[in-house]
Order: C-alpha cells, then sequence, then structure tokens
C-alpha cells in the first residue's frame, strides 16, 4: 500500500485533493448543477520535478467513461486530422471530432463520443495503433517503390 | 445532393468541380453512413496486394525521381493522412541550420543582425540524424549537438590590376563574399566521426555580402538541430505539395469547331482532336496534365459538354528538397516522424493505464 500525502483545499465552491502527482477537483453539490466536472491530470515528473503532461482527460461528473475530450498538447492538425479519421472508422464512435482552442497555444481538445458503454480510451488506443500500422505500410510501400523506380532507371542506363 | 444509387459512387469517390462551387468535398465514407457498404477501418483491404499488383487499394508509384526534386503518386489513402505527410514535410522533420553566429568583427556595410539572418537561412549538408537536439539551457554547446563554422575574409585592392580598370572584379580580390567560404572547424571527435562527410553549406555560391578595400568579416557560427515549427530555417523542403488527380469527362461528342475550342480550352496535351472520317472530334488523353481552371466553364455551350471532377484518393506528391537530404529519405523521415507521435501516446497512455 502506497503512503499517501493528501491535502485539501476546501471552499464553498470545489474541493481540491490533491498529492504528489494527481490532482482531483470536484464541484460541491451547491455548484454541481451549474458544471459538473472532474478533472483527471496524469503527469510526467520532468527531471526536477516540473509536471510536463503530453495528454490529459477531461469526463463530465455522472457520465460513464464513453464520453471523453482528450487534451493532446504540443499537437495540431497534423496528428488531430489524422488520428480524428482513423477513429471515426471504427464501428463503435458515436462522435469523433478535435478543435484547436486557440491558435497562440499548441493544444488540441480531442473529443471521443462511444455508443455501447465502451470505454472512450479504447477506440483512441485503437485509433493510434492503427494510425501506426498505416504509417508503417506507407512507409514499406514507399520504399520498394522507390527502389523499384532505381532499378528501373539502372536498366535504361545500361 | 441527395445520395440515390447512381450517384453515391460519385459521392463517395470523386470531388465534383462546378461553375460556381466545388462538390463532395469532405470524406463521408464512415461506418455508418452508406447503409450497404462496409467502411470500418480493415487494415487487410488496405494492405491487399493482388499477386501481380494488378488490383491494389493502396498503391505509391514514383513518377520521377532526382537528386533534389520527387515526383509520386500516393493512390488509396484519405486526405487527413496525405496532408499529415505534407505538414510533417514542411514543418517537423529536423535539419540542422545555423543558429548562434558570434561577430567578432564585422566592418561591412551589411548590418549585423541582417547578416546573421541571412547566415541562418543558409542550407548546411550535415546529416540531422547523427546529431542530437541541444539540451535546454546549455549555452556552450557539445560535439554531438554543434556544428562550427567560421566565416573569415578581408578584402584588398588588386595590385596587379590595370590603373584605368572599372570593374570590381578586377580591381578588388575578396570583394564578394560567397558562401563556400564558410569553413568547417570540426569540435571535439568530429574531425575523426565525419571525416569523409564534408560538413558546409550545400551550395557554395550563395552571396552573403559585397566588401570594398579595408572591410572584413571575422565570424564564427554554431549549428544547431531544430525542425521548421520552430524557425522555417530549419524546413529542409523547398516546398513539399499535393495536388488531386484530374478527371475529365466529355459527357457528349464535341465536334469540329467547338473541338478546337474545347482543346484550348485545357491545358496542352489534355485534350486531343482526332479525325473520324472527315470529322475532328475531340477526345481527352491525359487528364493528369490539366491545372484545373475550369476555363470551359466559361463557354456557355461547352460547359454541359464536359463534366470536371478529381479523384479523391488519388494524391500526386511533389517535394523539392534544399539538399541537405535526399527527397525520398525526406518522405521517410517525414512517416517516421508520424509513427513515432503516435508512439509517444500510446506510451503516454499505457503509463496512466499501469497506475
Amino acid at each position: 500500500m502506497r503512503n499517501v500525502e493528501l491535502h485539501f483545499l476546501v471552499c464553498s465552491y470545489f474541493l481540491v485533493v490533491s498529492d504528489q502527482r494527481h490532482m482531483y477537483v470536484t464541484f460541491t453539490r451547491r455548484n454541481r448543477e451549474r458544471c459538473s466536472r472532474v478533472f483527471f491530470f496524469s503527469s510526467m515528473a520532468g527531471i526536477d520535478g516540473e509536471k510536463k503532461s503530453v495528454l490529459e482527460m477531461v469526463q463530465a461528473d455522472g457520465t460513464d467513461e464513453g464520453c471523453v475530450t482528450f487534451v493532446l498538447h504540443e499537437e495540431d492538425h497534423t496528428l488531430g486530422n489524422s488520428l480524428r479519421y482513423m477513429v471515426m472508422k471504427s464501428l463503435d464512435v458515436d462522435f469523433c471530432g478535435y478543435s484547436i482552442t486557440h491558435p497562440s497555444e499548441s493544444k488540441i481538445n480531442f473529443r471521443i463520443q462511444t455508443r455501447g458503454g465502451v470505454p472512450a480510451v479504447e477506440p483512441l488506443r485503437r485509433g493510434l495503433n492503427e494510425l501506426s500500422d498505416v504509417c508503417q505500410h506507407v512507409l514499406n510501400t514507399f520504399q520498394r517503390s522507390v527502389s523499384e523506380f532505381r532499378s528501373q532507371q539502372d536498366d535504361v542506363m545500361d | 445532393m441527395a445520395a440515390t444509387m447512381s450517384n453515391v459512387d460519385e459521392i463517395r469517390n470523386r470531388v465534383i468541380l462546378g461553375e460556381f462551387d466545388i462538390k463532395n468535398v469532405h470524406t463521408t465514407d464512415y461506418p455508418g453512413n452508406y447503409p450497404g457498404y462496409d467502411d470500418t477501418w480493415n487494415l487487410q483491404k488496405f494492405q491487399k496486394v493482388n499477386i501481380m499488383y494488378l488490383l491494389q487499394n493502396f498503391r505509391i508509384d514514383v513518377v520521377q525521381m532526382d537528386e533534389t526534386s520527387l515526383e509520386f503518386d500516393m493512390v488509396g489513402i484519405d486526405a487527413a493522412l496525405a496532408n499529415a505527410f505534407r505538414r510533417i514535410l514542411l514543418a517537423e522533420v529536423p535539419t540542422m541550420a545555423v543558429e548562434k553566429v558570434l561577430i567578432y568583427n564585422n566592418t561591412s556595410i551589411i548590418q549585423d543582425e541582417i547578416l546573421a539572418h541571412r547566415l541562418g537561412l543558409i542550407p548546411i549538408k550535415a546529416d540531422p540524424r547523427l546529431f542530437e537536439y541541444r539540451s535546454a539551457g546549455d549555452e556552450e554547446g557539445t560535439e554531438i549537438d554543434t556544428i562550427q563554422l567560421q566565416l573569415k575574409i578581408k578584402c584588398t585592392r588588386n595590385p596587379r590590376a590595370t590603373k584605368d580598370s572599372a570593374d570590381p572584379r578586377e580591381l578588388y580580390l575578396n570583394h564578394m563574399v560567397y558562401s563556400k567560404d564558410m569553413k568547417w572547424a570540426p569540435i571535439g571527435n568530429q574531425a575523426d566521426v565525419f571525416a569523409d562527410a564534408n560538413i558546409g553549406p550545400v551550395h557554395g555560391d550563395i552571396l552573403l555580402a559585397q566588401l570594398r578595400p579595408g572591410q572584413e568579416l571575422d565570424i564564427v557560427m554554431h549549428c544547431v538541430k531544430g525542425i521548421g515549427q520552430d524557425h522555417a530555417k530549419f524546413s529542409p523542403v523547398a516546398t513539399a505539395s499535393y495536388r488531386l488527380l484530374p478527371e475529365i469527362t466529355l459527357m457528349e461528342t464535341v465536334e469540329g469547331e467547338k473541338a478546337e475550342r474545347l482543346k484550348r480550352c485545357f491545358s496542352p496535351g489534355v485534350i486531343e482532336v482526332e479525325n473520324h472520317g472527315g470529322k475532328v472530334v475531340a477526345k481527352v488523353v491525359n487528364s493528369r496534365l490539366d491545372t484545373c481552371s475550369r476555363e470551359v466553364l466559361r463557354h456557355d455551350d461547352l460547359k454541359n459538354a464536359v463534366k470536371l471532377a478529381r479523384v479523391r484518393d488519388h494524391f500526386i506528391f511533389s517535394v523539392e528538397s534544399t539538399g541537405i537530404l535526399a527527397p525520398d529519405v525526406l518522405v521517410t523521415e517525414a512517416i517516421k516522424v508520424l509513427m513515432t507521435k503516435c508512439q509517444r501516446f500510446l506510451s503516454e497512455l499505457d503509463s496512466t493505464e499501469m497506475e
């Protein structure tokens, strides 16, 4: 069992519970009607202890794990659009979209809504794996094509 | 446009160029959109290759390749992925470029910052895969992440010039500073590791500054590894672009003088006029050469005879390298960068799962 040191900060609007690596924020009952979210920060501790997260999950309170917004840091349309295409091609995804919150910040909000109670992390993981496989296949096909072209050119020259 | 049985294939596969708008631009073949079509992602179907390479879903054909430019066709992939490769080629394949310019003496009329800016934009022929990124906060640089170049040149009067010549090429020595005057100064063990790779600017004939007698330049430059997203000097391509394959279909026979006019509406080589028993008839020969100017839609009698479209999943890529890396190496590196991005998030997901 891990020794956990918890810090509590309570005010009338929200309760913050944090330990070394995670911070849980939940809105108190008074405020829950207006907006209820449970933030879950996942972070990688840097060399000097600074938290540099590349992937966060934001999930609405009260819904299941099927509707999640992922915040991907240091990313833009390059990965956003291609990942959105791969996730949309899967059968149990109801909705998938991404947006760039502000052009000055390099992060994207990537939202997945699944049907059938599938947790949203699954289509995301599958989409990333499939995108990786597509890239591998494109790479192999390209290299084969280039070597064929080169040998064809050598034949012509001889 | 409603998806009736006849134009479902057209909506799925073609981008229609109309007179006032462009139709069917977005990809619609997601699972559930079209009843009767199975659009779920299937890697086997994507990779399917016939024994004779005749009927494939995904293929790449290299059309033309030399040391600096490459033209190839990528067929059977979606625009999102093709665009991702294009964006990575422009902005995320790393190269080496001059970052720190230490000016010990500059008595030319080119200001220090202008000269430093010009030096940064010069492509440096060094394989960036053999170097590391400079760690944050490191001012000096080590042999694994820095290349040092030196530019030391002084302009003097030519003692052997004739007395009344006015040509600066005769009167002065070293009055034009070219990039070939930038010399590599190896640090640490670089002299052994890169003994046969001559590190320096790709092109030696880039004019940096002009001097007159008495003016000199004494500059030391440090090159680091970076990506185009940070500064455009790190971009390894002159440009990388793609276009979709045009498709021109004639809906009715066009003969006589109209055929000649139709031929002139398109780029040369697209439409040929043939002689069929005395009558000249227009025929589409090679729609790939067309630049899709839609000029034919400006002629009222010709615009209904032609249907202009683009094939949505056929991309004609054109990659022009600045000379640092060969263009096929650049495309390979770009695909690897996209794979690295996916792996990074996969490992991030796995590490959160473990907790």
